[in-house]
């Protein structure tokens, strides 16, 4: 596999897929239509054969573990590994959510031996946190530690807000700008992410997106929207809603972004064409707004 | 430590608990008197959408299942047909939690949840087909878990090509077994035309449900699956055939349940009919004629 920057110029975003079979199975026939695959850290872990993909395009390394905005530090074995895998990688950056994935358990409740006794809660997924200036505090030193151990950038994403925290007294533009103004981090950003956030919150999105610090986008992510009574909801297994383009055009009209990645990977029976419908399209929003 | 820490411990707790958020919604005060909380962190817990909480659990669940749809297309495709995903997931996810489930491995949790959704498909007749299509779904993928063992099993003796050339004495020590894994279900309607319909937009929920037999087989050498409508007799007589009983003790068994007063030479027909429309193989045994 190359390294992204080997590759593309920098005017001109890399246009890839996140890792999935139904992803990596597209690559093996249209390697031309694929500039960059993103792969989990967690899947790498879980099944590091994924390396031995012979013409595997360069890759991004995403990352849903250090828990950035938790309070327990990640463990160093995790971060050993993330360091080993961006490196087998040539990743630009790693990829990870502004959230927290796992929390303390000072008090196990009434019945401790009913969840893993002991052991600090798992969420298993990654939540957006509390979002208040002491939280902005907390993650922009988390950050600045994290920024030492790892060789390349860390990017952070903004996580889907489903429901207001208690104790939350920000916007989630305002926490984002506020952590960019205490560290250098870049972003990542991700339209289906900030559709629902927008949504839940009441917010015009490209009002919204403007008061977002965009010239710290390095890469964007774009996946499908799932919308119900109660508000929308993730899905990496359906096609961007047509607002997640205009969204994605209103980027480009201001940035460049480095890479932008199709997350359409919940589904092993993703169709074939709309993967390569998709990639056409932001390849030719990414060509209009270039010239 | 501080209030954000506790409320992050705590929303932790209600995404990994069920219970405890359960608890919270139902009364938050005696619920959180566990944690030494400020008044401003009691009233912020008090004006938050716990109820919306508890959805964004059940998509943390959907999100964790999504292995399942591989095996479970027409069924997912109803779950979103009737926007009951994410609460189905919310109601499941103390089963998913469990410590015992946590322990189990992935071909179990998959039977898990199809056993829970099939439950609860059963007592919401308003969503049509889903019962069916769940437990349909089921049936070929615990098929398919099984094909694997089905082929490894021996032979139990030589293969019989003619069966109908048999004496009937040799016919009796022979032994039948399903060609590959089998299955005999009942379904309310044709479960493969029901799923052929969702998952081709066609699924209309017209039909006059009845109680009905069906034959599920996988073929090992295409792993195609075969559906046959069977009469409940059968049935009978297809479930006692399990490649180690030969044909003397299949009948003895099935005289014992029904049809006593039939002459054990009345089945032979049944054992050479489910032969030529390849359900079963005949193997003689090592003594036989």
């Amino acid at each position: 596999m190359g390294a992204l920057g080997d590759a593309h110029a920098a005017d001109r975003p890399s246009v890839g897929l996140a890792y999935s079979s139904a992803a990596r199975s597209f690559v093996d026939r249209h390697r031309a239509e694929v500039d960059h695959i993103e792969i989990p850290f967690e899947l790498l872990r879980h099944d590091p054969r994924v390396l031995d993909w012979l013409g595997m395009p360069p890759a991004i390394l995403h990352c849903a573990s250090l828990s950035i905005a938790g309070f327990r530090r990640c463990s160093e074995d995790t971060i050993s590994q993330i360091v080993h895998f961006a490196q087998r990688l040539r990743t630009p950056w790693i990829g990870e959510h502004l959230a927290f994935i796992s929390a303390d358990r000072s008090n196990a409740g009434p019945r401790p031996e009913e969840y893993a006794p002991g052991e600090p809660y798992n969420i298993g997924y990654t939540v957006s946190p509390v979002m208040n200036e002491s939280s902005v505090s907390r993650i922009a030193r988390t950050l600045s530690s994290y920024a030492n151990e790892f060789p390349i950038p860390l990017l952070i994403e903004n996580s889907p807000i489903y429901f207001d925290a208690p104790g939350s007294a920000m916007s989630q533009s305002d926490f984002i700008s506020a952590i960019c103004g205490q560290t250098t981090v870049g972003l990542l950003l991700d339209l289906a992410h900030f559709v629902i956030t927008s949504r839940a919150s009441g917010f015009d999105p490209f009002a919204e997106l403007d008061r977002l610090p965009l010239d710290r986008v390095v890469e964007v992510h774009i996946s499908g929207v799932d919308e119900q009574g109660d508000g929308s909801w993730d899905n990496h297994a359906k096609r961007a809603p047509e607002i997640v383009h205009q969204l994605l055009d209103h980027v480009l009209q201001r940035v460049t972004p480095r890479a932008i990645t199709l997350e359409y990977n919940w589904s092993s029976r993703f169709p074939e064409a709309v993967l390569s419908e998709e990639l056409s399209r932001v390849r030719e929003l990414c060509e209009a707004r270039r010239g | 430590m501080s209030p954000t820490h506790l409320i992050q411990e705590i929303l932790a707790r209600c995404l990994t608990e069920p219970p405890f958020l359960d608890r919270l919604i139902a009364d938050g005060e005696t619920a959180l008197t566990e944690y030494r909380l400020d008044a401003d962190t009691r009233a912020a817990f008090a004006r938050t959408d716990l109820r919306r909480l508890r959805r964004f659990s059940g998509f943390i669940g959907k999100v964790q299942h999504n292995h399942l749809w591989d095996h479970f297309p027409a069924t997912r495709l109803l779950l979103q047909r009737y926007h009951i995903e994410i609460d189905v997931f919310a109601e499941y996810r103390a089963i998913q939690l469990s410590a015992e489930l946590r322990a189990e491995g992935s071909s179990e949790k998959i039977r898990r949840f199809a056993t829970y959704l099939s439950r609860y498909a059963a007592r919401k007749p308003e969503f049509a087909g889903l019962h069916t299509a769940v437990r349909f779904e089921r049936a070929c993928w615990e098929l398919r878990q099984s094909m694997a063992a089905a082929a490894d099993r021996p032979a139990p003796g030589h293969l019989v090509d003619a069966p109908a050339s048999l004496s009937w004495r040799a016919f009796q020590r022979g032994i039948p077994m399903p060609v590959g894994p089998l299955r005999i279900e009942s379904f309310d309607c044709d479960p493969s035309r029901l799923v052929a319909a969702i998952l081709n937009g066609t699924l209309s929920g017209n039909s006059r449900p009845r109680s009905r037999l069906f034959v599920l087989q996988l073929n090992p050498r295409d792993s195609l699956l075969k559906i046959m409508e069977v009469e409940e007799l059968t049935a009978l007589l297809l479930s006692a055939i399990d490649g180690q009983r030969n044909v003397r003790s299949i009948i003895s068994r099935i005289r014992r349940r029904a049809l006593a007063a039939t002459p054990p030479l009345a089945f032979r027909s049944f054992f050479e009919q489910v032969a030529i429309a390849d359900l079963i193989r005949f193997y003689g045994s090592p003594t036989c004629e």
